[in-house]
């Protein structure tokens, strides 16, 4: 399915409350429902949307509006205008760039605190289950996943007051979306669109020799980091992981990105290569350019390889 | 044994290369890592990642490579006026400024360094905020140019390395 055209096609396409102006075009996503509001020049949306489509909770991307149950999309943007990149910004110092509406709560995996000059380029409507679940903003519940502050701004009752608790069917049933929403600015995670978390900020070990990396790796921890970067062709996986070994970080919390040499490439090749590096045989040929080659990225847990069974293809 | 892989990705791949990816394979990759920083902001690459689920890395974060290789010609992202203007504002230093621009974008970054210093003043973002106007201003720093050499296919022939169809 993709969405795509004006806000007028959206507002037929949508069953609306409220309204849309401006022309914002509407992009559908490649898979799924999702419509991103972006790349107008000026737009304003003062609404919440309520989406006459079906869905439910573990509905999948795939499934298009005709297959998903009811569901109110999320408030997206009062004032904003668009910067080069189809970033929506609030057009206004102070004007809050995302509002909730009673029973609207829980919107953007419950950030729709966003703050002033924050990007917006991933604006969705955002799914809740109206009449799919118990406890739905349907059935009275508000969601109650909004910030205090933000709550309190839009007279909504607080968190405590409610009878549902937060509401997270977006992450979950929805994981590959879930990447596209904007996280909260003073947090250092990002959901990936399977869902795995990210440390948005991670310390890149490029060029460091590998005499250098096991403290950089240990400096890095030591100030909140949980994020490496390294690759094959770097020539310091090794010193990376004894980095790792010596802080007092648990392991489980440290997301660990590395590339695979184009040697190595091919699905049992991978795996034969994880097991190389963990043994520290001879590294693969140095590559004539620093500059690494397209190549995968995979995260690993310490100590514990990919196997042909497991490990993504 | 116990697979851990978690998260598949991909680094330096174009548009050309993530069309031809996505119409071959099923896993949408979780990460693309892009050299990207103020004056190389890859914005094709970018919109085709939001339009598809793709989280943006960046590699080169605050413009490395405008000032780490020797005999380049690019001005230095550490010396851009408008990174300066806006770090001083800020109390805080262009790095900073430049990582927290990423932050505040929705991508990932991985700043490289070996001091520990450096280290933590790359790690120390999360305490201050971009207005949308400084946003706009580095956004507006974009030259299109990149540095380092083009990704294309030719980078990976030149190795001699045959690539199996997997």
């Amino acid at each position: 399915m993709a969405i795509a055209g004006t806000s007028r096609m959206v507002s037929s396409s949508w069953a609306m409350r409220g309204e849309i102006r401006g022309s914002g075009l509407v992009r559908g996503a490649r898979r799924g429902w999702v419509a991103a509001l972006a790349r107008s020049n000026r737009w304003l949306v003062s609404a919440s949307l309520s989406c006459s489509a079906r869905t439910r909770a573990n509905s999948t991307p795939s499934e298009t509006p005709a297959q998903v149950a009811a569901f109110h999309a999320g408030v997206l943007v009062r004032r904003g205008t668009v910067g080069e990149l189809g970033h929506v910004f609030p057009s206004e110092a102070g004007d809050a760039p995302l509002a909730a509406e009673r029973d609207d709560a829980g919107l953007l995996r419950g950030e729709a605190c966003a703050q002033r000059g924050e990007e917006l380029l991933y604006l969705v409507p955002v799914v809740h289950d109206v009449d799919g679940s118990p406890g739905g903003v349907g059935t009275g519940s508000p969601c109650c996943s909004l910030p205090r502050r933000i709550r309190s701004s839009f007279g909504l009752p607080s968190p405590e007051a409610s009878a549902a608790g937060p509401r997270d069917n977006v992450r979950g049933s929805h994981p590959w979306l879930a990447g596209a929403y904007r996280r909260s600015m003073n947090t250092n995670t990002i959901t990936l669109n399977n869902g795995v978390t990210l440390p948005a900020i991670g310390l890149g070990v490029f060029q460091t020799p590998p005499d250098e990396t096991r403290s950089a790796v240990e400096a890095a921890l030591s100030v909140g980091y949980r994020h490496i970067d390294t690759a094959a062709a770097y020539f310091n996986e090794k010193e990376v992981g004894e980095g790792l070994a010596n802080s007092d970080v648990d392991r489980a919390e440290i997301f660990v990105e590395t590339k695979i040499w184009i040697t190595d490439y091919g699905y049992d090749e991978t795996a034969q290569f994880r097991q190389e590096r963990r043994q520290a045989r001879p590294r693969p040929a140095r590559p004539a350019s620093p500059a690494p080659a397209p190549v995968e990225q995979v995260r690993e847990d310490a100590g514990v390889l990919p196997s042909a069974g497991e490990a993504a293809p | 044994m116990t697979a851990k892989v978690h998260s598949i990705g991909v680094s330096n791949f174009t548009v050309e290369h993530l069309t031809r990816l996505l119409d071959s394979v099923e896993v949408v990759p979780a990460v693309n890592q892009i050299q990207l920083h103020p004056y190389f902001q890859q914005r094709d690459v970018q919109a085709f990642h939001a339009d598809h689920g793709i989280l943006t890395q960046a590699w080169s974060p605050i413009g490395g490579i405008t000032f780490y290789q020797e005999g380049s010609d690019q001005p230095s992202t550490l010396d851009d006026e408008t990174i300066g203007r806006i770090a001083a504002a800020h109390s805080k230093t262009p790095a900073q400024v430049m990582l927290r621009w990423h932050l505040q974008e929705g991508r990932s970054a991985i700043p490289k360094s070996t001091k520990a210093h450096r280290i933590a003043e790359n790690f120390d973002i999360f305490n201050f905020e971009l207005s949308a106007d400084e946003l706009h201003d580095i956004d507006a720093l974009d030259t299109g140019a990149g540095g380092g050499p083009e990704y294309s296919d030719d980078l990976l022939l030149s190795f001699g390395v045959s690539i199996p169809e997997a």
